[in-house]
């Protein structure tokens, strides 16, 4: 429901303008809740909170947040469906860098997605860093823009891959 | 030819029944009339002339010759107009019609200590000098419209008026007029074209009889309308109003007494008349006058207004006396053909002389003819024939009952070719003679001798020479300002205290007793030419304590009402506070310092489009403003005194504004009703401002002319709530004319330029990619991209003919703001339309405003959708448009869920807020898919807005959006603001364009 609701905002509205409370500490739900704004709803004092892991989490909204401001682009289309995945990406042309969110939902069958970037320069490379697994991958801006499939193993799954424009 | 007798028969008039017997006797052939001095006949008590209004402002600048010439040709016996009678405004501090006139006594202090100058304010009492000095015998006449507003105690403007404070204004005016001028008053009225208050009439004759004034006759109560002649049934029931009224007079009465009016044994008199016109129509209807209203209806006394024209054709009524003498800057003067139609009977009678009724008669064939005979031993006879309505010549046989003996008959003749001719002689044969009379002529007939066309050289007429300065020094302390003409309080010349020679000063600091035809506007003077295009007027201006100076310029109008002059004005306020304003319109405002107590420097600069206003040389506003091209220049202040000094106005150098063109000119028009073939709709868009359009007699409401520009698809229909001006035909609704003006710099039709200039709008300033947004201009359905409804018609149809204005503003940091606004004359409701674009962004966003302006509450304004567009450029397939909508946030799951409606042919999609939290429904943003791009609209309104999607033919959408209910009125003064309106747009399908960075 965040991802939608967020989804649905973006659309007409800043990231700045639009937030939703992350209440947990697992990345699904950070990365369902990454507006401009973070709103930590965490009780931090409650038996058994895992400060080292919300630390780590701040940490990673400070080191993206501001891609957040960027122009927003919706890769897939919105969708509440358990069986679907839902796709953004954020980009900051002046800065040549960017981000993508990616989310399969609870129930769906599907491993991979294809989707197209929007907003890169076709003639630069980029370098595509995954957090989950920390890799980095170096590909043309037109073929990120053509089509770029992604994969995600589990599900609920997630992911949040930069993009960074690179020199040649 | 029973058909011209049958319509000679006017059964409430003798002299119609003498008509019949004479057309009976002339068988078809000759009108036999018979000159017999021993019919009864009412004493002539002359032909007179009204200086009120302010309508002789300018007489008085003349430089001689000139000046003693036009006083020629209006008052010489035998000369020119040769009036007999002089009747004048006790000035009251208050506009009468084209200015203010100045009073005596303007506050009480004045009144109880007077001084000699105070009787030597304005120009009355030197006209009334200047008139008997030519013709000793002229009768003398005063009459007020409005009054100081010390005079009287009391909550209305009546209570005030009817007091003896007043009473005794007027015996200080009389007496004054006597003691500085030498000039006795013979006739005092009451209160112009006002309800009169019976008790207070009385009041009056005793206060004159007590003042040993005995001798000043009471003329009641000069009104006009429906019943003009009330006061003769109140006479006929109150012994002591009838001895305190000497004559009845009324105004505008169409030939007509009443029975009641003649039986009170009274003089009646039509003591204010006239076409408002000195060309030759003007001259038709005054000859119809002078003999009609005794044939008809044996008033003894027509006086005219205005005694001349000498007033600026920017303000109300231009043009409306027999001459003109409107350029004491060149001394150029025109002597029109209404004066020799005047000389017609002027120079031939005098008052004293007596109607002969058996030849006081309507001609059958069109026409009238008056016989008059002077009480003189030599018995003198002159006849004055009018034939205006006739289409035929006829003959006259006049029948002389052996009193002339043998002496000629002189003939003199006027027609529109040429004017007071002298004929040859009638030869008397057998003690008749005969005429034969052309059709729309004027005759005189005479035994006396000594009358005369006078002529006099006036020199070539010339524009108002530019530059023009004028520090005052030589005017003379307490008088006018040279050219200066004053439309609200009075400007008077005064010595400066700090000892710097002479400055002017607004004197009047509050509201006087207005005449209530004419409310009388915050102080402002005029001066200039109306042609007046590119120039900068600058004055210095110095405020005592608290106050408003202004400096205004391109004024093309001054309206007959409390608005201040159709024109621009820069006004600033010892609050700080500034305004740039054209009309009622704020082009521009904000805070400056302005002391009080010290001199400032005001300028407004005017080059084509473009309106500067500068204080102490530092400027405060530039803004492009096309609403008025030329006109006069001006000083104002607020109801404050103040002191102006050093005034200037130089030529500049600037685009030329091409000439407007009145698109409702050669028009088609209907209208719901009209008064007469003379008052029809085609008078309101013959683009003579002249003429005009009356509905018929006690139509008063809902009337409306329609006017069908070749230009436009659409009609406009004019319905007309002000009722103005003062004769019987202006009681009910009347327009002068319908004017819709070509856009000024635009080189294209307004209608044209006001889509042109949307689409510029949408464009402006920074990107041309909103010119990819998927409009039709011009839209289909509607000029502007949002509409309302007032008074029960659509703004499509109003805002077309409303003056408007526009101007632009950068804001800077890519900003820039973009405004039109529009004004109902008749109402004052001003609608504006302020946007809002950002430098490398499709958007557009806008607010619209509503303000009533006027002293009135508006009628309904309703249904307000401050976004409505027509777009068509239709997608291809199966819907035309697809409308992507969000959900609102009810708290469940379904928060802010898009959906992508299809939009078919004749179906409406409504979106709306949910009790009145502006996204519980529905989400006040959504997306329009069309053929050629996507549109973004945002509703930015915390409250209940709706908006609505139709496709009325699948090719076309249209687009509203707004508040979801409107239907109210605005008091004066109230103003109101729709929501704002965002449309952003690309030529680039939907989903492909993002967001943008902030």
């Amino acid at each position: 429901l965040d991802q939608a609701s967020l989804w649905s905002l973006s659309q007409y509205l800043p990231n700045n303008l639009v937030t939703v409370p992350l209440t947990r500490l697992d990345d699904y739900s950070f990365r369902s809740t990454l507006a401009a704004s973070l709103i930590p709803a965490w009780i931090a004092d409650a038996p058994g909170f895992h400060l080292e892991r919300a630390r780590k989490l701040l940490d990673r909204y400070r080191a993206v947040r501001h891609l957040l401001v960027g122009a927003w682009y919706p890769l897939l289309p919105y969708s509440r469906s358990p069986r679907d995945w839902m796709a953004v990406q954020f980009h900051r042309p002046d800065l040549g860098e960017g981000m993508i969110l990616l989310f399969r939902h609870a129930e769906s069958p599907y491993r991979t997605v294809e989707v197209a970037l929007r907003g890169l320069k076709a003639e630069r490379n980029y370098a595509l860093t995954f957090d989950n697994s920390g890799e980095t991958q170096r590909v043309r801006g037109a073929d990120l823009m053509n089509h770029l499939l992604l994969s995600l193993d589990t599900r609920p799954g997630s992911e949040l891959i930069t993009c960074r424009e690179i020199a040649e | 030819m029973a058909t011209w007798i049958h319509e000679a028969v006017r059964p409430r008039t003798l002299s119609s029944i003498a008509a019949l017997l004479l057309a009976l006797q002339a068988g078809g052939a000759e009108i036999q009339i018979t000159l017999d001095p021993a019919s009864p006949g009412r004493e002539f008590e002359g032909i007179g002339a009204l200086s009120a209004g302010a309508s002789s402002r300018l007489l008085m600048e003349y430089p001689e010759p000139q000046r003693s010439q036009v006083l020629d040709f209006l008052f010489k016996p035998k000369f020119g107009a040769a009036f007999h009678h002089l009747k004048v405004e006790i000035g009251g501090d208050v506009n009468s019609t084209d200015g203010t006139e100045p009073s005596h006594a303007r506050t009480r202090a004045e009144f109880e200590h007077p001084r000699p100058e105070h009787f030597d304010r304005g120009y009355e009492w030197w006209l009334l000098r200047e008139a008997r000095q030519r013709n000793p015998a002229i009768l003398t006449d005063i009459l007020q419209w409005g009054a100081p507003g010390w005079i009287g105690q009391g909550q209305s403007d009546a209570e005030k008026f009817f007091s003896q404070d007043n009473a005794d204004f007027i015996v200080s005016f009389i007496r004054g007029a006597r003691q500085y001028h030498g000039v006795e008053i013979n006739y005092c009225g009451i209160w112009n074209e006002t309800p009169h208050n019976v008790p207070w009439i009385k009041l009056l004759r005793r206060t004159l009889d007590r003042s040993n004034l005995s001798r000043v006759q009471i003329v009641a109560s000069d009104q006009t309308g429906n019943d003009p002649w009330r006061i003769a049934r109140e006479m006929a029931a109150d012994p002591q109003l009838l001895n305190a009224v000497q004559v009845l007079g009324a105004h505008y009465v169409g030939f007509h007494s009443t029975p009641e009016a003649l039986a009170t044994g009274k003089r009646v008199w039509s003591s204010e008349d006239g076409p408002w016109r000195g060309d030759w129509q003007g001259a038709r209807q005054l000859a119809r006058a002078f003999n009609r209203n005794y044939v008809l209806g044996h008033m003894t006394k027509t006086v005219i207004w205005s005694l001349v024209t000498a007033y600026y054709d920017t303000l109300p009524l231009p043009n409306s006396g027999p001459m003109m003498a409107k350029e004491p800057w060149s001394g150029h003067y025109e002597v029109q053909p209404a004066t020799w139609v005047i000389a017609h009977t002027t120079q031939f009678a005098q008052p004293g002389w007596k109607y002969v009724d058996s030849a006081c008669v309507s001609l059958p064939g069109g026409g009238s003819c008056v016989a008059l005979r002077s009480p003189s031993a030599a018995e003198d006879y002159s006849i004055i024939v009018e034939t205006m309505d006739a289409k035929e010549p006829q003959t006259l046989v006049f029948r002389a009952a052996g009193r002339l003996g043998k002496r000629p008959v002189h003939v003199w003749r006027s027609n529109e070719g040429s004017q007071f001719d002298r004929m040859d002689d009638l030869p008397l044969n057998s003690d008749s003679f005969t005429l034969r009379v052309e059709p729309e002529s004027v005759y005189s007939l005479t035994t006396t001798t000594g009358q005369q066309k006078g002529h006099s050289e006036s020199p070539p007429s010339v524009e108002f020479p530019l530059p023009y300065a004028d520090d005052f020094e030589s005017s003379t302390a307490g008088k006018y300002a040279r050219y200066f003409s004053d439309q609200g309080g009075v400007f008077e010349v005064c010595r400066r205290s700090d000892g710097l020679g002479q400055a002017l000063r607004q004197t009047v600091a509050g509201r006087n007793i207005d005449w209530p035809f004419h409310p009388t506007p915050e102080p402002y003077s005029l001066i200039g030419s109306r042609n007046w295009r590119n120039y900068a007027v600058s004055c210095d201006a110095r405020v005592e304590t608290g106050g408003r100076v202004s400096v205004w310029g391109r004024v093309v109008l001054s309206p007959q009402s409390a608005d201040p002059a159709k024109g621009y004005c820069l006004s600033i306020g010892t609050d700080g506070h500034w305004a740039l304003k054209a009309f009622t319109r704020t082009l521009a405002e904000g805070q400056t310092e302005f002391r009080p107590g010290i001199w400032h420097k005001l300028e407004l600069r005017f080059a084509g489009g473009r309106i500067t206003g500068l204080a102490d040389h530092v400027e405060l506003a530039s803004v492009d403003d096309w609403t008025y091209s030329r006109g006069q220049a001006g000083l104002g202040t607020g109801w404050n005194q103040a002191l102006f000094d050093n005034f200037l106005v130089q030529p500049l150098t600037g685009p030329e504004l091409p000439e407007p063109i009145n698109l409702a000119k050669g028009a088609q028009a209907t209208a719901s009703s009209q008064w007469d073939d003379q008052f029809s709709a085609r008078f309101a868009i013959d683009g003579d401002p002249q003429t005009r359009w009356n509905s018929a007699p006690g139509k008063l409401t809902n009337e409306w002319v329609d006017a069908f520009p070749p230009v436009q698809s659409s009609r406009m229909r004019i319905v007309v709530l002000e009722v103005n001006g003062n004769d019987a035909r202006n009681s009910t609704p009347s327009l002068y004319e319908i004017e819709v003006y070509e856009a000024q710099g635009e080189g294209q039709r307004r209608i044209g330029a006001e889509a042109e200039w949307f689409r510029r709008l949408l464009a402006f300033p920074y990107t041309n990619r909103l010119d990819e947004l998927p409009l039709a201009p011009p839209y289909a359905r509607a000029r502007y991209p949002f509409s309302f409804t007032y008074n029960g018609r659509p703004s499509d149809t109003l805002l077309p003919v409303w003056p408007t204005a526009s101007g632009t503003n950068d804001l800077g940091d890519g900003v820039a703001t973009s405004w039109r606004a529009w004004t109902d004359p008749a109402t004052g409701l001003r609608v504006r339309f302020e946007s809002r674009c950002h430098q490398g962004f499709p958007d557009c966003d806008w607010v619209l405003d509503f303000e009533n302006t006027g002293s009135r509450d508006t009628p309904v304004i309703e249904s307000i959708q401050a976004l409505d567009l027509m777009v068509a450029t239709p997608l291809e397939g199966e819907a035309p448009y697809r409308l992507h909508r969000t959900e609102g946030a009810p708290a469940d799951p379904t928060d802010f869920e898009p959906a992508i409606v299809p939009l078919k042919a004749r179906q409406t999609e409504r979106l709306s807020a949910g009790g009145g939290r502006s996204s519980n429904r529905d989400f006040p943003f959504f997306k329009v898919e069309t053929g050629e791009g996507s549109l973004i609209v945002a509703v930015g309104w915390s409250g209940q807005w709706a908006a609505a999607l139709n496709s009325p033919d699948g090719h076309h959408l249209r687009v509203t959006a707004g508040q979801e209910q409107t239907h109210f009125i605005l008091h004066p003064g109230e103003r109101v603001r729709s929501p704002r309106m965002l449309l952003f747009g690309s030529g680039q399908s939907l989903e492909s364009e993002p967001v943008p960075a902030q």
